[in-house]
């Protein structure tokens, strides 16, 4: 008797096997899910989707467009990519796809129109606020192509390392490596700027 | 420097990161909700009966491209057969004339006493022997014509039934493709 209680206390005091599910697989799980229900016609789960993914394609965007173009194209791009969204093959991919058609985007945007879009994003930046951003941004958007977005995304839009690899399609080893990297240079870059 | 803040804001927190952060915040994507227009058309899944026809088609297409290579291959494979036939089994006739010839042959040294009873066989078993090949040959150029007629119907049938079945197809593509607009109004003019 005294036994089978004693077992009994034991199972109860041993810690439960936690079935730990990484936040990746988790996210990734509820990507399948909303993509899913939007190809069933749920429009609620697409503005779900909208709202987990509008930073890393305003991120994007922000790197390679001018700000004013970026609200816009962001609507632009997710109509875009819930009329394409039958094309889209692994639901779990639903980051990196989009990703790549913000990419796409923003090199027609500059085929199109070059010349209009940096005199409006001289004028509209009068706020001081505004316009440090904007100073920084530039000397971000001057950096090479691999950090210019991740840097964005860490620093603008406040997503973490593994947070970009995981919605980019990137490996966690290459953010890493270009979150480093690109943030040496700009820190060369804000110390020379400042030394003026 | 403190690496893992910034990889994943863990950590001691590095000043001039911070800084940036800060600076940068104000560009950051302030949520607006996404509102899709009414008229735009729902994405579809690809159908399962878009798949079922191309699958259909497929097996269609080669169904009938054997049977097509059956019906061609039978039709230049008879003729030789038939030589074949033919080069294996010489026809009965010469075989007959050779027997005829033997016997006579053999029976040369009895020709004076029975003259006549060796050569009334030989003259009945010639037209019995051409008219079975002639008969054979007809029947056989009529086998062939009946087969050639048939084959020629079943590639129709096919050729008809991959038209249709292609059309078909072509339909389903269009649709998943370029699903209509609910609300699309057609032949919609210019009002002054």
């Amino acid at each position: 008797m005294h036994e089978l209680e004693a077992t009994a206390d034991f199972l109860l005091m041993t810690p439960q096997p936690q079935t730990s599910v990484e936040p990746e697989t988790r996210d990734k799980s509820i990507e399948v899910a909303l993509v899913r229900a939007v190809l069933d016609g749920d429009r609620d789960a697409f503005g779900q989707l909208y709202a987990q993914f509008a930073p890393l394609v305003h991120g994007i965007l922000l790197a390679r467009v001018p700000r004013v173009e970026v609200e816009d194209l962001v609507q632009d791009i997710f109509f875009h990519a819930f009329n394409k969204l039958h094309t889209l093959r692994d639901w779990a991919a639903f980051g990196p796809w989009i990703a790549m058609i913000t990419r796409n985007r923003a090199m027609d945007f500059h085929r199109r129109s070059r010349e209009t879009v940096e005199i409006t994003d001289d004028l509209r930046s009068t706020d001081n606020d505004i316009s440090r951003a904007m100073e920084i941004l530039e000397m971000i958007r001057a950096l090479p192509d691999a950090y210019h977005e991740t840097l964005v995304l860490r620093l603008v839009e406040g997503m973490t390392g593994p947070e970009i690899a995981s919605r980019t399609g990137l490996t966690p080893a290459s953010v890493r490596v270009n979150l480093h990297r690109g943030m040496k240079l700009l820190r060369e870059r804000l110390a020379i700027r400042e030394n003026l | 420097m403190n690496d893992d803040y910034l990889w994943n804001k863990t950590g001691k927190p590095d000043p001039e990161v911070q800084e940036l952060e800060e600076v940068l915040g104000v560009l950051r994507y302030k949520p607006r909700p996404i509102v899709l227009p009414a008229n735009l058309a729902r994405p579809r899944r690809l159908r399962l009966s878009a798949l079922l026809a191309v699958a259909a088609c497929v097996a269609l297409a080669f169904l009938a491209a054997g049977l097509w290579f059956a019906a061609t291959s039978s039709k230049s494979s008879k003729p030789e057969q038939a030589k074949q036939r033919q080069l294996n089994n010489p026809s009965p006739s010469p075989n007959v004339d050779n027997q005829n010839v033997a016997k006579d042959q053999t029976a040369g040294t009895n020709q004076e006493t029975q003259p006549k009873a060796n050569n009334k066989p030989q003259q009945q078993s010639q037209p019995v022997v051409a008219y079975h090949r002639h008969r054979d040959n007809a029947a056989v150029i009529a086998k062939r014509n009946r087969e050639r007629e048939e084959a020629l119907e079943v590639k129709q049938q096919l050729l008809m039934a991959l038209r249709v079945a292609s059309e078909k197809l072509n339909q389903a593509q269009r649709k998943a493709q370029n699903p209509a607009p609910p609300n699309q109004i057609r032949n919609q003019h210019k009002v002054s």
